[in-house]
C-alpha cells in the first residue's frame, strides 16, 4: 500500500508524528503535484540564485580589488548574468576527435545531477509546517531521516563528473586535472565527514530539519563545534574546488583542468555544478552550524522576520565569506593542499570528534544531557 | 504502484548494468556500468526500507571503491581486453563454462526460491508506519550489541590490511 508521506521517511519512524501532522497529505496525486510544484519552485530558485550569484561574485571580488566589476550589461551590470547563459547557450559543442565520446557526453551531466539534488533536503523553513499556500509550497522537497548521509552521499558521487571528464576528453592537462582533482575532493571528503560527525553526536539525529530545531531549542552548534564548524568550512571550500583550492582549473600549470576541453552549454553545466555545490555547502554550513531557517534569539524583532529569509541572510554570509577568501589568498600547492588535509585537518576533527563523544557521554550520565 | 514502478525499474537496470559490467569491451565502460550497478542496487535497499545501507552503499561502494577502480583502469586504459578475443583457447573455454554453469546455478535458485520457497514478503514490523527497521539508529544498535565481535573483527582486518599498505608502500 502506498502512502505518500512515507514514501521518502522510508522504513524509519516519521519525524512527523502522527498527533503533530499538519495536513498530512493522503492522496498520491495531490502529493505529486505539491511535490512538482514545491521541486520547480526550489530548482527555479537554486539557479537564479546561482546566476546572480555569479554577478554578485564578480561585483565583490571587483570591489576588493579597486575595480568596478560588470556595469555595462543594464543597470549595475544586473543584466550580465543572462547574457552570460545566453551566451553559453549559443555556443557550438565541440567534441574533439580524441574524446571518447560516450563518457565525454555524460561527464557535465554526472557532475550537475549530484549538485541539484542536495537541494532536495535543504530546509527553507521548518519542515514540520505546513509550508506556504497550504502546503503547495513545501519547505523541503524531502525532509530526509538520513540527510546527512545524503550529502555525503552526494558529494561522494560528484567526483565521477570530474574523473570522466579527465579521461575521455583525451588531453593531458584534463587528465591531470581530474588526477589532482578526485584526489583532492576524496580526501577533503573524509574530513568533511568527520568534522560533521560532531554535529551528529550533539544533536543526536541526522535529520536537517531535526538538528535546526535542536539548535533553535538550545544554542548555535558553532559554540560547541567549533573545531568542527572551521574543518567542515576549509574541507568544504576544497571539497568544491574553490580558491585557494582551485588547484584543478590551475589555469598557470593545467590551462583549465578536466573542463578543458568542453564548449558551451556542456561547459556550462560543469560552472552550474560548481556554483551549484558551493551554494549547497553554504546552505548546509547555515544549517549545521548557524541555526538554519530558525532566528537567532526566539524574541520579538527577530521572530517577525520569516525562516527562509534567516537562512538566505546566513547563506548570503558564507558566499561573502567565499568571496573574501578567493580575492585574498593564493593558491595552494599541490603537496601542501594534501599535508593540510591528512596532517592538519584530519587529526583536529578527530579529537573534535572524540572530545565530543566523551562530553556527551559524560554529560548523558551526570545528566546534564536530556 | 510508485514502488513497483520504481522497484522494475531499478531491478531492471541492475540486471542490464551487471550484464554490461561482463560485456563491454572498454574496462572503463565496465567500471561505469558498475556505478550504474551500485546505484540500482542502492535503490533497491531504499525500497527494502534500508535506508542506511542505501547510503552506506552509495558512499563507501561508489563513493570510495569505484573512484579507486576507475583511478587505476583509467590510468592503465587497457583497450579491448574482450574474453571473446582472448587468443589462449582452453582459458576461454574454461571461462565460459565456468560462466555457463554459475548462471546454471542461479537461474536454478531462483526458480526453485519463486516456485517452492516462501514468497519473499516484507513483514509488517517494517512496513508499519512506526517501523524503525533499517535505520540509522537501528543499524547501530544491532551492529554494537547482536554483531559485536563480526563487527570489530572486521575493524581488525582492515587495520592489518591499512599497515599492510603502508608497509608495502614504504619499502618501494
Amino acid at each position: 500500500m502506498f502512502s505518500p508521506a512515507r514514501f521518502f521517511e522510508t522504513g524509519a519512524a516519521p519525524i512527523v508524528a502522527p498527533e503533530q501532522a499538519v495536513n498530512p497529505q493522503t492522496d498520491p496525486l495531490i502529493w505529486f503535484l505539491q511535490t512538482f510544484i514545491t521541486l520547480f519552485v526550489i530548482m527555479n530558485v537554486v539557479l537564479v540564485t546561482m546566476a546572480y550569484q555569479t554577478w554578485a561574485e564578480r561585483k565583490v571580488i571587483a570591489r576588493m580589488q579597486l575595480r568596478h566589476g560588470p556595469n555595462q550589461t543594464g543597470p549595475m551590470g544586473l543584466l550580465q548574468p543572462i547574457a552570460d547563459a545566453v551566451k553559453m547557450l549559443g555556443k557550438e559543442f565541440v567534441v574533439p576527435r580524441e574524446a571518447d565520446k560516450p563518457v565525454f557526453m555524460i561527464a557535465p551531466i554526472m557532475s550537475f545531477i549530484p549538485a541539484v539534488a542536495a537541494f532536495a533536503i535543504i530546509p527553507w523553513g521548518d519542515a514540520r509546517s505546513e509550508g506556504l499556500l497550504g502546503g503547495w509550497i513545501r519547505p523541503a522537497i524531502a525532509n530526509l531521516n538520513i540527510g546527512i548521509l545524503y550529502m555525503l552521499a552526494l558529494s561522494s558521487v560528484g567526483v565521477y563528473g570530474i574523473i570522466m571528464a579527465g579521461y575521455s576528453s583525451g588531453n593531458k592537462y584534463s587528465m591531470l586535472g581530474a588526477l589532482r582533482s578526485s584526489g583532492q575532493v576524496v580526501s577533503y571528503e573524509l574530513t568533511l565527514g568527520i568534522s560533521l560527525i560532531g554535529v551528529l553526536i550533539q544533536s543526536g539525529t541526522l535529520n536537517l530539519n531535526d538538528i535546526v530545531r535542536q539548535q533553535q531549542a538550545s544554542i548555535w552548534f558553532i559554540f560547541p563545534q567549533f573545531f568542527g564548524f572551521v574543518v567542515f568550512l576549509i574541507s568544504g571550500i576544497a571539497e568544491t574546488n574553490r580558491n585557494p583550492f582551485d588547484l584543478p582549473e590551475a589555469e598557470s600549470e593545467l590551462v583549465a583542468g578536466f573542463h578543458l576541453e568542453y564548449s558551451g552549454m556542456s561547459f556550462g553545466l560543469f560552472y552550474l555544478a560548481e556554483y551549484i555545490s558551493m551554494n549547497a555547502i553554504a546552505a548546509l554550513a547555515a544549517i549545521l552550524f548557524f541555526g538554519g531557517w530558525a532566528p537567532p534569539f526566539d524574541i520579538v524583532p527577530f521572530t517577525l522576520i520569516p525562516g527562509p529569509i534567516w537562512l538566505f541572510l546566513k547563506f548570503a554570509f558564507f558566499l561573502f565569506l567565499y568571496y573574501w577568501i578567493r580575492s585574498t589568498l593564493p593558491r595552494f600547492r599541490y603537496d601542501q593542499l594534501m599535508g593540510l588535509a591528512w596532517k592538519v585537518l584530519f587529526p583536529i576533527a578527530l579529537a573534535n570528534l572524540v572530545i565530543t563523544a566523551v562530553v556527551k557521554l559524560i554529560g548523558v550520565h551526570m545528566g546534564w544531557w536530556v | 504502484m510508485v514502488e513497483q514502478v520504481v522497484l522494475i525499474v531499478a531491478g531492471a537496470l541492475a540486471l542490464v548494468s551487471a550484464l554490461g559490467v561482463v560485456i563491454m569491451p572498454n574496462a572503463v565502460y565496465s567500471a561505469l556500468m558498475l556505478l550504474l550497478n551500485l546505484v540500482s542496487l542502492a535503490t533497491l535497499f531504499l525500497m527494502l526500507h534500508a535506508q542506511f545501507m542505501f547510503a552506506a552503499q552509495l558512499v563507501v561502494y561508489a563513493g570510495a571503491i569505484l573512484v579507486l577502480f576507475l583511478f587505476v583502469v583509467t590510468l592503465l586504459n587497457p583497450q579491448g581486453e574482450n574474453i571473446l578475443r582472448d587468443k589462449r583457447r582452453l582459458q576461454q573455454a574454461g571461462t565460459i563454462s565456468m560462466g555457463l554453469f554459475m548462471g546454471c546455478l542461479l537461474v536454478g535458485a531462483l526458480l526453485y526460491a519463486f516456485t517452492n520457497g516462501n514468497q519473499p514478503v516484507l513483514a509488517a514490523s517494517v512496513t508499519s508506519p512506526n517501523s524503525t527497521y533499517g535505520t540509522v539508529e537501528d543499524f547501530g544498535k544491532a551492529l554494537f550489541t547482536q554483531f559485536l565481535l563480526p563487527f570489530e573483527l572486521t575493524s581488525l582486518l582492515l587495520l592489518v590490511a591499512l599497515i599492510g599498505a603502508v608497509v608495502l608502500g614504504k619499502r618501494k
